[in-house]
């Protein structure tokens, strides 16, 4: 029999926490939700000797303190899961600051092993860090470790399993922490107290809700209100201990506590760690002093951010035909063995092969995006950047964070949306939510690459491509202005942002990202569009047509035995009457009436029943819109390069209309795997029907503005 | 004193007081930065933000909270 053991990871952000975690569970994981807040909970699991070892990675954080969501999830979940080991995972070229995090912890009386993280690169920078002493001053042990080069994890597995071994059901040894004669005082006071009340002590251990009442937690206090009355002799107590040691030190208490806690650890860290050599001024700083450069910062910055769309999508181009030809190959591979004309072909060929088929396209440029990203993210610019950007998108009550999930959202607005967890204000993130769609994402770009060549010169197609998605962007950031003075108020939280320093980015770690990020892109396209795909295939096909206005398999079979005909001529013959049945199904189809009855609705628009049609069925997704358009025009299926849609479209209508068309594909109603992500990361339907209702509303007003006026100059 | 967005890039400065409420003082501590501790300015900027630097550790702020900062030369 195997004993299971429960782990715990801990430690602040950029410490390589997440890269230890992937080496020791191997990759394997199961990313959920915390109970109630929309924090990512990460868990996976290894066996080590007799044991079965859960791991969990509790959100980086830079202490306990409880004032962030992330705080309090962290430390609720050591305080209920009670874990047997918390490791606390610390940046070794930053020690000091890290270790504050693990006295916290060690507050909470639960068995610690510090884990020295990127000790190579403390090395580099001539740090000589003594971790026998640091272990002996702080009482736990100490692994030393290189995560992304794998050293040092078999070491962490073995004393994980050795402390197991040795686990009493003793406490593990308290922090020689001595907060002054005071405050230690107050807590001898407190603790008989707070013992009379056996439930909450075995929730809570008492020496720590002590510390926690005099540091006046909020959290805590209201926690021990429902066992003790404010009037109690508990409350007394205390209010008498803040004063005094309020007097003494013309501090509050929880001053006090950080002083010697930081008293502590810089103690510790000058008598085991070393500055070897005074470092010539380094690489990092002089990058910065160009890269953060007050004049040269935006202008790079929007240089970085246009390598990361050419690259994106010039070398994206290659991969989408192989896999463009790879599905319609394995659509006429079926069409050919499975020559019955039955619903069940139609289904797999024109709705899952078909509908799938159209988003996997686009995982090319997922892929190369989030390589840029990943390249940006994982060097150290990315925090730069956010920098640098941080001024104007506090102007719009947007953080300079914002950035990065809006960047990611032009490759796909569902990883975007994900990637809002960064940001640890609620207001902003959802603010952030709420205007990520108009980033134009990948799957936009077809409707525009169809369109734009039909109206416009040559010259003028990258101009108008670019003026698209600047037009997303600016409209963003007048919606999240008005929003955030209207629904959004407060005051913006403030940056600050631990910036790493400039890396290689090794392949190992990039390769991960990509894995991560596109791995919810694929999974998107298997569950959400699967399901859209086969209802868009229902409407379309349902109710079967009884009654065409001529008779089209005989027309076909009678051209067939023609010989008055050339092949070619024959063959053309054939199509043009496909699709016209194609084109009577579709207008006799549940989505044809629907386009029809709300073609009123569009009209002011400048759209018709077909184009109408078109909208709705890019609420699957938006590059359905160019299928269904094909469909709709006769000229069966099309890419966004077909030319015989493309004269169709020119014949009907004119480049004012076309123009309407690429800003309703841009602005109205995010995709319906957009709207999912969002009730799952905001937690709330409501939010999501905003978004959904309040970007087609937006659409409708701007498009109906532009195609008014532009009749009337036109 | 001056608010940190004043300093100049290669300073020396001391944080003298930080503005603003406890839960603020307490997030900036927590994150290295409390009154008295010494930090060389990377890139500092009137209009915008400022870069802070100590010893490994690097600190980006944006223009807001550099305006919160007060600190001395040293």
């Amino acid at each position: 029999m195997k004993r299971n053991l429960l782990v715990a990871f801990a430690g602040n952000p950029n410490t390589g926490k997440s890269t230890i975690f992937n080496q020791i569970t191997g990759g394997k994981q199961k990313i959920g939700n915390y109970p109630g807040v929309t924090i990512e909970k990460k868990e996976g699991a290894f066996s080590y000797q007799d044991y079965n070892i859960n791991v969990v990675d509790l959100p980086g954080i830079y202490s306990l303190s409880a004032f962030s969501p992330e705080e309090i999830v962290a430390r609720n979940f050591i305080l209920e899961e009670r874990p047997d080991i918390v490791i606390d995972i610390v940046d070794s070229s930053n020690v000091e600051r890290n270790l504050y995090l693990t006295v916290q912890i060690m507050e909470l009386n639960v068995p610690v092993i510090l884990v020295f993280n990127m000790s190579d690169e403390a090395v580099k920078r001539g740090l000589d860090i003594d971790t026998r002493k640091l272990s002996e001053i702080f009482g736990v042990p100490i692994i030393t470790t290189v995560g992304h080069k794998g050293k040092g994890i078999i070491e962490l597995k073995e004393k994980i399993v050795e402390i197991a071994k040795t686990y009493t059901q003793s406490a593990p040894k308290e922090i020689a922490l001595d907060y002054g004669p005071e405050i230690n005082e107050s807590i001898e006071k407190l603790i008989p107290i707070l013992e009379k009340s056996q439930e909450l002590v075995k929730k809570y251990p008492p020496k720590w809700l002590a510390l926690k009442l005099l540091e006046n937690d909020t959290n805590i206090i209201n926690i021990v209100k429902s066992y003790f009355s404010e009037s109690s002799e508990l409350f007394e107590t205390l209010s008498n201990a803040t004063k005094r040691i309020t007097e003494i030190y013309g501090d509050d208490p929880s001053a006090v506590i950080a002083e010697r806690r930081y008293g502590f650890i810089s103690g510790a860290v000058t008598q085991a760690v070393q500055y070897n050599v005074e470092k010539r001024h380094d690489m990092s700083d002089k990058i910065d002093k160009v890269l953060t450069n007050r004049l040269f910062g935006i202008p790079i910055f929007f240089l970085m951010m246009y390598l990361t769309f050419w690259f994106t999508f010039t070398v994206g181009e290659a991969p989408m035909g192989w896999i463009e030809n790879f599905f319609s190959f394995i659509g006429n591979t079926i069409n050919n063995i499975w020559p019955a004309d039955n619903l069940l072909k139609s289904l797999v060929v024109d709705g899952i092969i078909g509908g799938v088929g159209a988003v996997i396209v686009f995982l090319p440029n997922i892929i190369l995006l989030f390589l840029a990203i990943g390249i940006l993210e994982y060097s150290g610019y990315m925090s730069r950047a956010a920098f640098v950007i941080d001024k104007i998108m506090h102007k719009v009550g947007l953080h300079g964070k914002s950035f990065i999930p809006m960047l990611i959202g032009f490759g796909c607005n569902v990883p975007g949306i994900m990637a809002t967890k960064t940001l640890g204000n609620t207001r902003e993130r959802f603010l952030t939510i709420m205007v990520l769609p108009l980033m134009s994402c990948g799957a936009r770009l077809p409707i525009y690459l169809l369109i734009i060549p039909i109206f416009f010169p040559e010259s003028m197609h990258a101009p108008i491509l670019w003026s698209i998605y600047f037009i997303g962007i600016i409209l963003a950031l007048v919606i999240a202005k008005i929003l955030k003075t209207i629904f959004f108020k407060g005051e913006s939280s403030p940056f600050v942002m631990e910036l790493p320093p400039y890396r290689v980015p090794t392949l190992k770690s990039i390769l991960f990202y990509i894995w991560d990020k596109s791995y919810m892109y694929i999974r998107k396209a298997g569950t959400i569009i699967l399901a859209v795909s086969i209802i868009l295939w229902f409407l379309s096909a349902f109710p079967r047509t009884t009654e065409y206005s001529m008779d089209y398999s005989k027309a076909i079979s009678e051209l067939q035995t023609n010989d008055q005909f050339s092949e070619v001529a024959k063959q053309r013959k054939i199509s043009e009457l496909e699709n016209s049945r194609a084109y009577e199904e579709t207008k006799n189809s549940y989505m044809g009436k629907i386009g029809e009855t709300l073609e009123p609705v569009f009209a002011p628009l400048g759209f018709d029943w077909k184009i109408t049609t078109a909208i709705l069925g890019a609420l699957a997704a938006k590059e359905v819109f160019v299928s269904q358009l094909g469909i709709i025009n006769k000229v069966g299926d099309v890419s966004e390069d077909s030319e015989s849609l493309r004269s169709k479209i020119r014949q009907q209508y004119s480049p004012l209309i076309g123009f309407c068309i690429m800003l309703w594909a841009l602005i109205s109603a995010p995709c319906i795997a957009t709207f999912a992500i969002t009730k799952q990361e905001t937690g709330s339907w409501k939010f999501a029907a905003y978004q959904f209702f309040g970007l087609t509303a937006l659409a409708y007003v701007i498009t109906l503005f532009v195609y008014q006026i532009g009749r009337l100059i036109v | 004193m001056m608010p940190l967005f004043l300093s100049q890039s290669g300073e020396k400065v001391k944080v003298m007081r930080i503005l603003g409420g406890c839960r603020f003082v307490t997030q900036m501590s927590d994150m290295g930065l409390r009154e008295g501790s010494v930090w060389e300015v990377v890139n500092g900027n009137k209009h915008g933000g400022v870069i802070l630097k100590s010893a490994e550790l690097r600190l980006a702020l944006g223009h807001n909270m550099a305006a919160k900062i007060l600190v001395e030369n040293s």
